[in-house]
């Protein structure tokens, strides 16, 4: 019996073993030392071969699309590109997007050069401990149009048309600043789309009836608005804000209908150049647009029967499918249409009379799927049911923590697959909350949210009310020191909470039992933050338990208010004057919080509580203090390199100091260690735009 | 019906997509399983340029293969198969030989990793690894890194249960040999 159990210790430990076994095999653990010492080597063993396994690649290139003619002529469906586009546009959902109170941010990176004025944000994606600070009972409308020390792009460099444009947006109508992060977009001033409100419309198809696949936009149109995007009245009018972003089809000046790909628009025909690819073919098509849409590539290569996986012969002619996609630049062809073939083997050579773009179509509409509420009570006890537990892969627990609380609603992807957008890079330390949160609302189809400041309480009644959270804890393992850690809410009783911990087990199942206190002190070194995952159709549920919650900034001053008991209680509370400093950095008040974190700093934390909140490194920032910055980023680097944000940050204080070359290394650094993090994306961009200065130098013109 | 939660359609329903035509959910099954594959094949030929072209095929072949998928085995399984199929034939083209090694360097199953652990870096280890015969390395991978059962090994490998139970045991007493526990140590 002892070799049965034995040869099912590597599936353990790879978390395949079925859930019956893998109770089984926890019961015999427990008594047969030898096998917990092959337990332990085949754990050192699969760490060493996921990190080698995973070292060799980090990167995914593009999928090139050359399928064609399988079991002959295959006529693409109508829907499939259309689908393409809504499963592609990175629609940040939740009560982030939903609420209509509005923030602005006194903290800058960079010089602003123009009258810039309306700045967008990518806030609700950034982090934590970042400093925004709200603004509330100011004039929203003019709070909106302060200048603010941005980013922003020389009037040379600005793709903005030149279409007349209706007029401003309603006297009445706030023009407000939505916080903001690093990096900001700005907007023109008083530049906007008007769009008459159609039955079925939400702010999603409006968003991609404007042809631009960034979030922002659609909470700026709520908070342009003051609409609820959930419930818009037909025959209401929208604002749509003009601005242009780095994401270039942003730039698209006009509202544009929605027009799946149809084939019944004909076809426009391009002659093939030497040289040519089909890259080259949808540039020439899409007017020198410098992005292509790849979800027409495999139309187009599907209609033509061509591989473009290779050369295309100098004088054919290709044929572009009509009608147009969310970018809305495929209007602008005029060719002559062609007809869809009948049948694909007669060539397709046919000139028709130009078919007109027709006026509208259907827009996507986001579809709920079906409530999810799995619980379990006994006694005082209740549980979440149908989590499934796994163990964490080396550095994972940010993505298996995800993984399992994602299972509760059916995710069957093991935390390889979160994984992969997470932490690209397996030695990548540090998953954050807000990239955790982003992930689920991007690629899940479920929702989540992270706040701050929480209390095991509330924790308690989501659970109760079927809600799974993953609240992140230090960790204080003898083998390892102090780390890092997610835990799984799963389940509570009156005095405990019981989580699934991807490192330390499942209790069979159960959920390991922490009592309120000890969980609560595991916690509070991560300034008591969580995450909520939550099906769309529970959001109102949601709203209910979380209360004053709702609202981030609730969270931030109840994280302040906790540690300024604390430090009230003992003075040389280490980690009470850290979360001190994050929670007034977010609050705005950098000159405190960076005296908070000095106080910390001071008093002596674990050195890899730097892996994971970047705190310290903003407050410093902020001042002015790019020396600290740079030598806190280089103290942390010289324990490990697998940190993206630390990185970033030593190449924004390096901006600063006006050493481009340095910092473009830093950024490009970071990408390396995941190439999905989009603020250093943006950064390197800034610094090839020329725009990206150090505060207090104007640029040339 | 648009159903923008599709990224959350099992495998098998993504699949049957496939086969009826929707290039789409080929889009899905590659940003789910494209690294994972890469990365296997960059394993089996050792080239990243050659993996990447190799993977492209493999993707084609997916896509071919649709509509004969039985669903007796995942997905994921049935994916690695054919990357299998397809590494090796561009291998014995290009004449690239598996790793030989003496299976005498063995050691014993008694003597604790962890003690050899202390003694050799973690890097080490991964070095070990690497100088496993490609059978042996290749089977830790599919267990460790692709997070495939027993069974699943077996078919992608193309061999018996019970040959991938000794691999393992066999992987692991070597990894051991080379870090330099010895029978006798």
């Amino acid at each position: 019996m002892h070799e049965y159990w034995e040869d099912r210790l590597p599936y353990y430990v790879a978390g395949t073993l079925p859930p019956d076994e893998r109770s089984a095999l926890e019961r015999h653990l427990r008594t047969c030392l030898l096998c917990q010492d092959k337990l332990h080597e085949w754990q050192l063993i699969t760490h060493a071969v996921r990190a080698e396994a995973s070292s060799r690649v980090s990167f995914l290139p593009p999928l090139k699309r050359v399928y064609p003619s399988r079991n002959g002529w295959h006529k693409p469906e109508n829907s499939s590109v259309e689908e393409h586009i809504v499963t592609t546009f990175e629609l940040t959902r939740g009560l982030e997007l939903r609420r209509n109170t509005t923030s602005s941010r006194t903290l800058s990176f960079f010089t602003l050069a123009a009258a810039a004025v309306i700045v967008i944000v990518f806030a609700a994606l950034i982090i934590t401990p970042g400093g925004s600070h709200k603004n509330t009972g100011e004039d929203p409308s003019s709070a909106g149009l302060a200048a603010q020390a941005t980013a922003t792009l020389p009037p040379t460099n600005t793709p903005l048309p030149s279409t007349a444009l209706p007029t401003q947006p309603p006297a009445d109508s706030p023009v407000s600043q939505v916080t903001a992060t690093p990096f900001a977009i700005t907007l023109e001033p008083q530049r906007y789309v008007e769009h008459t409100v159609v039955a079925g419309e939400d702010c999603l198809s409006i968003a991609v009836m404007y042809g631009n696949t960034d979030p922002s936009v659609i909470e700026l149109i709520e908070t342009f608005n003051e609409v609820d995007c959930d419930a818009l009245p037909v025959g209401a009018k929208i604002w749509v804000p003009v601005s242009f972003s780095p994401a270039p089809d942003f730039a698209t000046p006009t509202a544009l209908p929605v027009l799946p790909l149809n084939a019944n628009e004909g076809f426009l025909e391009y002659l093939v150049q030497p040289g040519d690819d089909c890259l080259d073919v949808l540039a020439a098509y899409s007017q020198n647009q410098p992005w292509v849409d790849w979800s027409l590539m495999s139309v187009i290569e599907q209609t033509n029967q061509v591989s473009c996986l290779y050369p295309l012969t100098p004088g054919s002619v290709i044929l572009i499918p009509g009608g147009t996609s969310a970018a809305g630049a495929y209007l602008e062809a005029t060719a002559t249409p062609i007809p869809w073939p009948e049948n694909p083997n007669e060539p397709m050579n046919t000139t028709v009379e130009a078919a007109p773009v027709p006026a509208n179509a259907a827009p996507p509409t986001p579809v709920a799927g079906p409530v999810t509420l799995n619980i379990s009570q006994d006694g005082d006890t209740t549980r979440l049911e149908g989590i499934r537990y796994e163990q964490q892969g080396w550095n994972n627990q940010g993505p298996t923590a995800l993984t399992m609380a994602l299972s509760y609603y059916g995710w069957d992807q093991k935390q390889d697959v979160a994984a992969q957008w997470l932490k690209p890079n397996i030695e990548d330390k540090s998953v954050n909350p807000w990239q955790m949160t982003y992930y689920v609302n991007t690629y899940t189809g479920n929702n989540a949210l992270y706040r701050m400041g929480g209390t095991v309480d509330l924790l308690k009644s989501l659970v109760e009310a079927g809600f799974p959270v993953i609240a992140a804890v230090g960790l204080d393992s003898s083998e390892d020191e102090w780390l890092g850690h997610y835990q799984v809410l799963m389940g509570r009783d009156d005095d405990n909470v019981l989580v699934y911990d991807s490192y330390l087990g499942s209790n069979d199942d159960q959920g390991r039992p922490y009592a309120d206190a000890d969980f609560d002190a595991a916690w509070r070194q991560f300034n008591r933050t969580f995450i909520v995952i939550y099906e769309p159709g529970r959001e109102k549920d949601l709203r209910t338990i979380l209360g004053e919650y709702v609202d981030p900034w609730y969270g931030y001053n109840a994280a302040l208010e906790q540690s300024r008991d604390e430090i009230a209680e003992n003075a040389e509370d280490q980690w009470a004057w850290f979360n001190q400093g994050t929670a007034l950095g977010v609050l705005g008040d950098v000159q405190e919080a960076a005296a908070a974190y000095d106080k910390a700093l001071e008093l002596g934390l674990p050195y890899r509580l730097l892996w994971y909140q970047f705190g310290p490194f903003e407050a410093y920032y902020q001042l002015g203090r790019y020396d600290d910055v740079i030598a806190l980023a280089d103290s942390v680097l010289d324990d490990t390199i697998y940190i993206e944000e630390i990185h970033y940050w030593k190449g924004m204080a390096l901006v600063q100091q006006g050493k481009f070359d340095a910092a473009l290394e830093s950024f490009q650094t970071a990408l390396q260690m995941n190439a999905n993090y989009f603020p250093a994306q943006q950064a390197i961009q800034l610094i090839e735009w020329g725009i990206a200065l150090p505060d207090g130098i104007e640029p040339l013109d | 019906m648009t159903d923008w939660t599709i990224s959350t359609e099992s495998d098998p329903t993504l699949v049957a997509r496939l086969a009826a035509g929707e290039t789409q959910a080929l889009d899905v099954l590659y940003a789910r399983h494209g690294l994972a594959l890469l990365g296997y094949l960059v394993g089996q030929v050792g080239d990243q340029a050659l993996a990447e072209e190799i993977l492209q095929d493999v993707m084609l072949a997916v896509w071919h293969g649709a509509g004969s998928f039985r669903g007796d085995s995942s997905v994921r399984t049935w994916m690695l198969a054919i990357a299998r199929r397809r590494a090796i034939t561009e291998r014995q083209r290009r004449s690239v030989d598996a790793v030989a090694l003496d299976d005498d360097l063995a050691a014993n199953d008694t003597g604790p990793l962890d003690v050899l652990i202390q003694r050799a870096e973690r890097d080490d280890l991964r070095a070990a690894l690497r100088r496993l015969p490609d059978d042996q390395r290749e089977t830790l991978e599919l267990v460790f890194y692709h997070d495939l059962s027993g069974p699943e090994v077996a078919e992608v490998m193309g061999i018996s249960p019970g040959t991938v139970k000794s691999r393992l045991h066999r992987a692991k007493a070597l990894l051991k040999g080379l870090l330099g526990v010895r029978t006798d140590a």
